[in-house]
């Protein structure tokens, strides 16, 4: 919970339509590291238009990580990877892929489409803790400073 | 001799040679001087004279000896030269003999009249002038000559025609006694006139002579039956021809080809001629031919299924009674139509196909369809079909029996239709239960995870009962979890596309052995194993069996430490596998049970669980084709037993 003053805050979106989802995914970086700030998009046109910074997020800062959930309404989570990717602005954007659903056909289009990572929501809090733990360890705390703040 | 035969056999220069042979002249003169001159007058190398002085002697050596010439005194004492002429011409011998009269005066018209009324033929007044006598003389002797020549001629080419029919009638007794037909004639009464030795032989008889007295009422009817009108038959020279049976002398029976003809006999009496062939075995295999077709005619009518033959075309050409009773069929129009007709227009394509098959050689085909029956409603029928040759190899057409299928039919398509209702129902509660169970896990992770985020962050701030609250909730949310986990794992076995793949199970125990860890480390467990085999199957599949059973086996332990062995044995083409422990053992009336879903024996203060795991492990069981059950005694232990097919 602590925020120290000197940490530069670290900007990440995460896409995820389900309330009970985004104030769970908070709640553990709130235990893991406090100098993330969330962006939260509901579905696929606002994740591009805020990675885009296009219309109300003009002049928001870029995201340097992605959290993406599978299962969104409208656009599929796919989809919106697929952009991504296609996107020579964002391409570079890390993307961890959240989702509920085994089925290989996911974690392979996901694969397919250059998702950075691969991961299953864990059923209880303790679980998701640890597992923004390791996102925080892996992606977050080995990012370089952004050039211009 | 106009219009003879030209002689060209040798024997014919010996006969005209004699032509030239001295021919005998008789002089008939009862003074010896007269007969002297006339000898002189005739003499001749080759005349022979022969005196007589009177007509006696001249009727004696006219018995003897046949003369070309008489030369008759007609004034002789005691019988005088008439007299003499009449009795040579009474004589059959000497009837033509030439007669010239002479005599010495002229005595009338009267006198010469009366000697040629005797059969003279000439007259001489003498003194005659010797050229005159020679010239009369030898008109005759030349006549007699050409006479004997042309006489013997004649009875040369007799005894020649004579010598030629002894050969023939040789060569043609020799042929019909060799012939193994008997030939015979007989009158028109049908008396055997003539018979062959093959012809006896057919009958049994000894000889001609014994069929006369032979009792052959069975021969003779045959033989005497006179359709044959005289006259026309001789004619047109048709020959009646028919198969007659015949009883032989000894009694038995033979099948005879008779074929006669009336003819004119040499004796110019009418005969009928005959031919006599014995054809038993020929009518023997007609016979044992027309029985078969008789005793296959019965069979096919007593078998229990339809029959049919039909020729290269499909034109049936026999059907059974069976197969007249499905159609209804009339069995005297029915044949020669095709087998085609009567099945249903949708099979006849299908049908014709498989005639039309090229691989079609002498192996039998077996197909099904429809066949109107007589009330005109179609039936199932399933034929079984082979082509027919005959000896010389080439296909004659075919023969089929078929069997009426249709309740059989019938019951099959019903039970087919409860087969894919069943799967379907199946298929559907699968996806029903896989949907519920994964829809139902998103709100329970809603649940379990903020009952864990209150515990976390609330525990020991609120009151004690809050604390034991949570507690429950986390535990029923974790409990519901497990549930769902388990069941969408159960709802899967089946629905997702199985692998078969060779699975080395001791791997798979080595796996289940590590998973279990903690809990085999927490109990002080012995997990051991004998060589394990390597099976065809699904690995995900199977490593959840022997999980759950020793997971079991480590669970359900009494106060000792658990001990757990893993063995396998080949049993009729499948691996054997037993799991057993030292545990709480199960009652036999539950050994059964056990194995059904959300079966639990135990409280769930006891032993945690959610009753699906043995369901999982019967299930995954069953899709590798073999089958699961328990043996144990309560409080001694459980051996857990499953098969899994080894191909």
């Amino acid at each position: 919970m602590t925020r120290p003053q000197n940490k530069p805050i670290v900007d990440v979106l995460l896409v995820e339509d389900n309330l009970s989802d985004v104030r769970l995914t908070g709640e553990a970086f709130q235990e893991v590291n406090a100098s993330v700030r969330l962006a939260i998009a509901h579905d696929g046109d606002q994740a591009l238009s805020l990675l885009r910074q296009q219309g109300p997020h003009r002049g928001a800062p870029r995201p340097r990580l992605i959290l993406l959930d599978l299962n969104l309404p409208r656009m599929s989570g796919h989809e919106v990877l697929a952009e991504i990717k296609a996107d020579p602005e964002l391409r570079s954007i890390p993307v961890i892929v959240l989702t509920t659903s085994d089925a290989e056909i996911d974690m392979r289009n996901a694969g397919g489409l250059q998702a950075s990572c691969y991961l299953r929501k864990p059923l209880d809090f303790a679980a998701l803790v640890e597992l923004v733990r390791m996102v925080d360890r892996s992606w977050i705390r080995s990012l370089e400073p952004p050039l211009t703040d | 001799m106009p219009g003879a035969p030209e002689i060209t056999h040798p024997e014919a220069a010996r006969i005209t040679s004699t032509a030239a042979d001295r021919v005998d002249i008789l002089l008939v003169d009862d003074k010896v001087d007269k007969l002297m001159a006339l000898e002189a007058v005739l003499a001749d190398e080759n005349v022979n004279i022969v005196k007589a002085q009177s007509g006696m002697e001249a009727l004696r050596l006219l018995l003897k000896q046949d003369f070309a010439l008489v030369l008759l005194d007609v004034h002789m004492p005691v019988m005088d030269g008439f007299e003499t002429a009449s009795m040579i011409r009474q004589r059959p011998r000497s009837e033509h003999t030439p007669i010239i009269f002479m005599t010495a005066v002229n005595a009338g018209e009267a006198h010469v009249s009366r000697g040629y009324s005797l059969g003279a033929v000439d007259y001489i007044f003498a003194p005659a002038v010797p050229e005159v006598i020679r010239a009369k003389a030898a008109v005759f002797i030349d006549l007699f000559r050409k006479t004997e020549q042309v006489k013997r001629q004649s009875e040369w080419l007799r005894s020649e025609a004579e010598r030629r029919a002894a050969l023939l009638e040789t060569r043609l007794k020799r042929l019909l006694n060799r012939l193994d037909v008997g030939v015979f004639r007989t009158t028109l009464e049908g008396v055997l006139v003539e018979a062959n030795p093959a012809f006896l032989n057919l009958l049994g008889l000894d000889s001609l002579e014994a069929a006369a007295s032979a009792d052959l009422q069975e021969l003779h009817i045959p033989l005497r039956e006179r359709p044959l009108v005289l006259g026309r038959h001789i004619e047109d020279g048709r020959v009646r021809e028919r198969d007659v049976r015949l009883c032989r002398t000894d009694g038995t029976w033979i099948w005879c080809a008779l074929s006669r003809t009336v003819s004119l006999g040499e004796d110019g009496a009418t005969y009928v001629d005959g031919l006599l062939e014995d054809i038993t075995e020929r009518k023997q295999a007609e016979e044992a031919l027309r029985e078969s077709e008789q005793r296959f005619r019965l069979m096919a009518d007593m078998a229990p299924v339809m029959i049919w033959v039909a020729g290269t075309e499909g034109e049936r050409t026999f059907v059974n009674r069976l197969w007249l009773e499905f159609t209804g069929a009339d069995p005297e129009s029915t044949l020669g139509l095709k087998w085609l007709d009567y099945v249903h227009p949708d099979d006849r394509e299908r049908c014709r196909d498989v005639f039309r098959s090229p691989i079609w050689k002498g192996e039998s085909r077996r197909l099904e369809y429809r066949l109107r029956r007589h009330d005109g409603v179609y039936g199932w029928v399933m034929a079984s079909i082979v082509p027919r040759f005959i000896e010389s190899g080439s296909f004659a057409g075919y023969i089929g029996s078929s069997v009426d299928i249709t309740a059989h039919k019938l019951a099959q398509d019903v039970l087919e239709q409860q087969a894919r209702e069943l799967a379907r129902s199946n298929a559907d509660l699968q996806q029903f239960a896989f949907v519920a169970s994964h829809d139902l896990q998103e709100p329970l992770r809603m649940v379990a995870s903020f009952t864990d985020l209150l515990a976390r962050r609330y525990r020991g701030k609120l009151d004690a009962q809050a604390d034991e609250y949570i507690a429950f909730a986390v535990d029923g949310a974790k409990r519901m979890q497990r549930l769902i986990h388990d069941l969408l794992a159960y709802s899967r076995i089946g629905t997702d596309r199985q692998r078969s793949e060779p699975c080395d199970t001791g791997a798979l125990f080595d796996r289940a052995v590590r998973d279990l860890d903690l809990a085999i480390r927490e109990s002080g467990a012995e997990v051991t194993r004998g060589p394990l085999p390597t099976v065809p199957g699904d690995a995900t599949q199977l490593a959840q069996v022997f999980q759950n059973l020793i997971g079991n086996a480590v669970k359900f332990r009494r106060a000792d430490p658990p001990r757990v062995r893993v063995d396998a044995e080949m049993k009729d083409d499948a691996w054997l596998f037993s799991v057993r422990d030292n545990g709480i053992g199960i009652e036999r009336r539950f050994a059964e049970r056990v194995f059904e879903i959300f079966q639990r024996l135990h409280r769930h203060d006891h032993y945690t669980g959610t009753g699906i795991g043995l369901a999982i492990c019967k299930r995954i069981v069953q899709q590798h084709g073999g089958r699961i059950w328990v043996e144990s005694e309560p409080g001694v232990g459980s051996v857990f037993r499953f098969t899994i097919t080894a191909r």
